[in-house]
């Protein structure tokens, strides 16, 4: 129990520090790729609370040396997904990167995941802003 | 004069040629082909028999959408009694023939659940085989990524009964509770 307090203090603390910036990034997770695969998708909410647009430029982490901004669209029961060089942060409002939607692809995975491991990844913004984030790997359902 | 001729010849060599094109296309039978899946070398005739054939379509670079449906397909089939198991034939077909292999689908397919058995068909039938049953795929070069390509493709999921007959078509997005109900009464309406 008092680990669970403490991990909830550790995220209440991490989001808090991320604020500062007056970017916010919550619940990152990154699908558990089934066997047979190593492409995985990464997904989190990015709040801007900022004045002025924002926008990533760059994604990375040491589990791949391949990480794309990919956006999903579906048309007509049609599915397609193309690369994107950014995405962009409205002001004052949140992003969420998500199935179906933008969402970080992540390509020739160097070791299999596990499921609920943390890990580390890292964003770049524009402003030349660093952020790191963990994302949880969460198994399907 | 020679003229006429000419082009009343080609007309008809093109008439000919378009006769045979179409005749091909349609002499085509997907029951038939030899289907290389994860459970051998097959025929969709020989694996819907006195089956229930619920068919998706997918590649295995797929994030997104493959998973989730296929993730669903895995879940509903658990909640399916041991009598309705029995009666389905649950396939995953591969769309990009060209990077998967047969061996990885299969790993890839049976995660989900070992119900699932995947269909590896090479690219020059699985564009006739596709068509067939109404399902679009198309391979688009993506320019600066390390994917190279990516697949574009329907994303419904499409339910046959033991004739041939196509049911009601399971559209992406569609919940557990509403895909068990709809599974559910096509398998006690085709008994």
């Amino acid at each position: 129990m008092k680990s669970f307090f403490a991990t909830i203090l550790f995220f209440s603390m991490t989001s808090s520090l991320l604020a500062a910036s007056g970017i916010e990034i919550n619940n990152a997770y990154l699908r558990l790729p089934p066997p047979g695969t190593t492409t995985a998708a990464l997904f989190f909410d990015l709040s801007n609370n900022e004045k002025s647009d924002r926008s990533i430029l760059k994604v990375s982490g040491a589990i791949s040396d391949d990480f794309e901004m990919h956006e999903m669209a579906m048309d007509g029961g049609k599915m397609s997904m193309r690369k994107v060089e950014k995405i962009t942060l409205k002001k004052n409002s949140t992003t969420s990167l998500k199935p179906g939607g933008f969402h970080i692809m992540v390509f020739n995975l160097k070791r299999p995941l596990k499921d609920n491991e943390a890990l580390e990844i890292k964003l770049e913004l524009d402003h030349q802003e660093k952020i790191s984030i963990k994302a949880i790997v969460k198994k399907d359902l | 004069m020679i003229k006429t001729t000419l082009s009343t010849l080609a007309l008809m060599l093109l008439l000919i040629f378009s006769y045979l094109y179409t005749k091909k296309q349609s002499d085509f039978n997907p029951f038939i082909l030899p289907l290389q899946t994860s459970k051998g070398m097959t025929t969709l005739q020989d694996l819907k028999k006195e089956k229930f054939t619920l068919m998706y379509f997918g590649f295995l670079s797929c994030p997104d959408v493959c998973p989730t449906t296929l993730s669903t397909v895995g879940a509903v089939l658990k909640e399916l009694s041991p009598e309705e198991q029995k009666r389905m034939n649950v396939l995953f077909v591969d769309l990009d023939p060209e990077r998967d292999k047969l061996e990885k689908l299969k790993e890839y397919a049976e995660y989900f659940n070992p119900m699932i058995t995947a269909v590896s068909i090479p690219l020059k039938d699985l564009e006739p085989f596709t068509r067939y049953f109404g399902i679009v795929f198309m391979k688009v070069p993506l320019k600066n990524s390390k994917m190279g390509y990516t697949i574009d493709h329907s994303t419904g999921i499409l339910t046959m009964a033991a004739d041939g007959k196509f049911l009601q078509h399971i559209e992406h997005g569609t919940n557990k509770t509403v895909m068990i109900a709809m599974i559910k009464k096509m398998l006690s309406e085709t008994k």
